[in-house]
């Protein structure tokens, strides 16, 4: 045991068994410190600035403001700061355009979580992780803007927007259970405040994420974010109309909720549909280039069209469900529609791809086959040309026999010579 | 700053002392860390949730008008229910019955010991404990606490510690043994 016991203490040094970088321990320890010290009231002064806190209080922390304490950081650590740091703040300022893999970004992180920290209402701590989640949306389109000039900064960009999109899930889950849990001990009022929002702020994530769709077939992680805020968009209207289904008194109340949710279901069935039209436009497309010669699965095509139509049906369903006031119905078949959805882009997505790389590929080989024959041609040509100088050739190398032939005489002559100076000499 | 940690707790609440946390950052950041390096099997996020304990625990001090009685076990309780907020918040696992820290410490990317085969070896076996025993290894070799201490971090007596600490180290040898080979293994002899 002694030996094992020396060896379990050593491991405490390596970051492979939980060592923490010294590096990370100083610079989380000053971040700490500086809100720390800001949210440290001086006692002297505190009962003059008393009255001031509580009349901002009032104004920007009223069930009407929960938007201006979310989009306003600075102003929150101010609120709780008797006497502001001005150093901690204007970093924090200069934090909030930072993302991922930038020098402030932990700035920004520290102060989101010291927000939630200092929260203690439930919905709005709800609220307040929404808006988080949307920073990541905003944070993952400026990061697929970002250049890179080689592979090694590509895979960076990459590997940051993975970590964002981590980030933002964890917000937007967090926020969907804490809502769960509201629901379970809240007045349904509150409850119905608190899934508003993250309705609201799920719906735009999911646009602002549309915008990285073409980055979706390097990064999966982003298909899956969306299909995360779909889900929890439906929980929140799912909220909403287990509220109703208490007993209420207000029989104005039931109308006004139930307006809501029918228009918000059907705003959700309205995009669903065009979402299925957009997929079925594709599915098209790649069926009008897909020959014998493309390398695209005619089954999985068809597969997909069959399914995007079908989604259209359930959509029908899911119309007269919400006519006819069926809600929990018309949102179990909303949630069915968005898994088809989901699925039917992302076999679209892959089949046009496959069908642009095929049709690439057969380009190709188009251009190689041109490309060929117009050397063959070229070979042709030149051998037309190899015949003719053969030719030129013979004929030339049949002048020479005749020259020579033309003057035997000539030869005789000299041979002649040549042995009469050889007598001669003798 | 010396001082017991519950009388650095009270002047950090009562005197508004930074330098009081400071020094409970200085002797707690590093095992609390660990601790949710181990459950959560990520640095990244092992640091994000270690810097949310801190403020949380901040926070908690503040709003208590009484001192807390024990911060160290008071870290480790919000270090925990982090932990599970975090699992909560993994889209795979939804519910706490689902979860299975287990296999996400053996599945975790962590890099072996580079020229140590041994000390790598002992690591792999510790991950491959089940979580209420590797928690036990951690506290009592990495961070040396007393059975008593580990007694008020886990909410146990002493006595339940020690045997269920027992029974964390026959595991650990037994995972280390299966990857050893025998030692006094003989070749045939025709």
């Amino acid at each position: 045991m002694d030996r094992l016991e020396k060896q379990l203490r050593e491991l405490k040094n390596k970051p492979q068994a939980g060592a923490a970088d010294s590096a990370w321990l100083a610079k989380n320890k000053a971040l700490l410190m500086m809100q720390v010290k800001n949210t440290m009231p001086a006692p002297l002064v505190e009962k003059q600035l008393a009255a001031t806190v509580d009349s901002y209080k009032r104004r920007w922390f009223s069930p009407q403001n929960k938007w201006s304490l979310a989009m306003r950081p600075v102003l929150v650590v101010a609120l709780a700061v008797i006497i502001p740091f001005g150093s901690w703040i204007s970093t924090v300022n200069a934090a909030r355009l930072s993302v991922s893999g930038e020098a402030l970004y932990g700035v920004k992180i520290i102060s989101e979580k010291v927000q939630l920290a200092f929260t203690s209402d439930k919905s709005t701590k709800i609220a307040l992780r929404t808006e988080f989640a949307a920073r990541r949306a905003d944070e993952v389109v400026k990061l697929k803007a970002q250049p890179f000039v080689s592979e090694v900064e590509e895979e960076e960009v990459k590997e940051n927007i993975k970590k964002t999109i981590e980030r933002l899930e964890t917000e937007i889950q967090t926020a969907s259970n804490e809502l769960v849990e509201l629901a379970e001990s809240e007045e349904p009022v509150i409850v119905r405040e608190a899934a508003r929002a993250v309705d609201v702020k799920s719906e735009e994530i999911g646009r602002v994420l549309e915008k990285t769709a073409e980055l979706a077939v390097e990064i999966p992680e982003i298909n899956e974010a969306k299909e995360l805020v779909d889900e929890v968009a439906v929980s929140a209207v799912e909220a909403i109309v287990h509220t109703r289904t208490e007993v209420q008194e207000d029989n104005n109340e039931n109308e006004v909720v139930d307006t809501e949710i029918k228009n918000n279901l059907e705003d959700k069935l309205k995009d669903a549909t065009s979402e299925i039209d957009e997929v079925l436009l594709i599915l098209d497309a790649v069926a009008s280039t897909n020959t014998p010669m493309m390398l695209v699965e005619e089954e999985e095509l068809q597969e997909a069209q069959e399914a995007a139509e079908e989604a259209l049906e359930v959509v029908k369903e899911a119309s007269e469900s919400v006519d006819s006031e069926a809600f929990e119905e018309a949102i179990e078949k909303v949630k069915e529609v968005k898994t088809v959805v989901n699925e039917a882009q992302k076999t679209a997505a892959k089949l046009q791809d496959e069908s642009q790389v095929a049709m690439e590929e057969t380009e190709e080989q188009s251009e190689t086959i041109s490309l060929e024959a117009e050397n063959t041609t070229n070979t042709e040509k030149i051998i037309e040309i190899d015949t003719e100088n053969v030719s030129a050739k013979s004929e030339g190398l049949i002048e020479a026999d005749v020259i020579v032939e033309e003057d035997p005489e000539v030869e005789e002559e000299e041979v002649g010579k040549e042995a009469d100076e050889e007598m001669e000499s003798e | 700053m010396k001082g017991n940690n519950k009388q650095l707790v009270l002047k950090l609440q009562f005197d508004n002392d930074p330098e009081a946390f400071s020094e409970l950052y200085d002797r707690f950041a590093e095992p609390i860390y660990r601790f949710i390096y181990f459950k959560v099997g990520s640095r990244v996020d092992a640091q994000d949730l270690t810097s949310e304990v801190f403020l949380k625990a901040w926070a908690a001090i503040r709003e208590k008008k009484e001192g807390v009685l024990n911060f160290r076990a008071f870290l480790y309780r919000i270090a925990r229910n982090l932990v599970v907020d975090f699992y909560r918040a993994k889209r795979q696992n939804t519910s706490i019955e689902a979860i299975d820290p287990d296999a996400i410490m053996v599945s975790a990317n962590i890099d072996r010991i580079a020229n140590n085969q041994e000390l790598s070896v002992v690591l792999k076996a510790v991950r491959s404990l089940k979580d209420e025993y590797r928690e036990l290894i951690i506290f009592r070799f990495m961070d040396q606490m007393s059975y008593k201490e580990i007694g008020q971090i886990l909410n146990k007596s002493q006595v339940t510690v020690r045997v269920t600490m027992h029974r964390a180290v026959k595991t650990l040898k037994r995972h280390l043994g299966a990857t050893e080979e025998p030692k006094n293994s003989s070749p045939q002899q025709s």
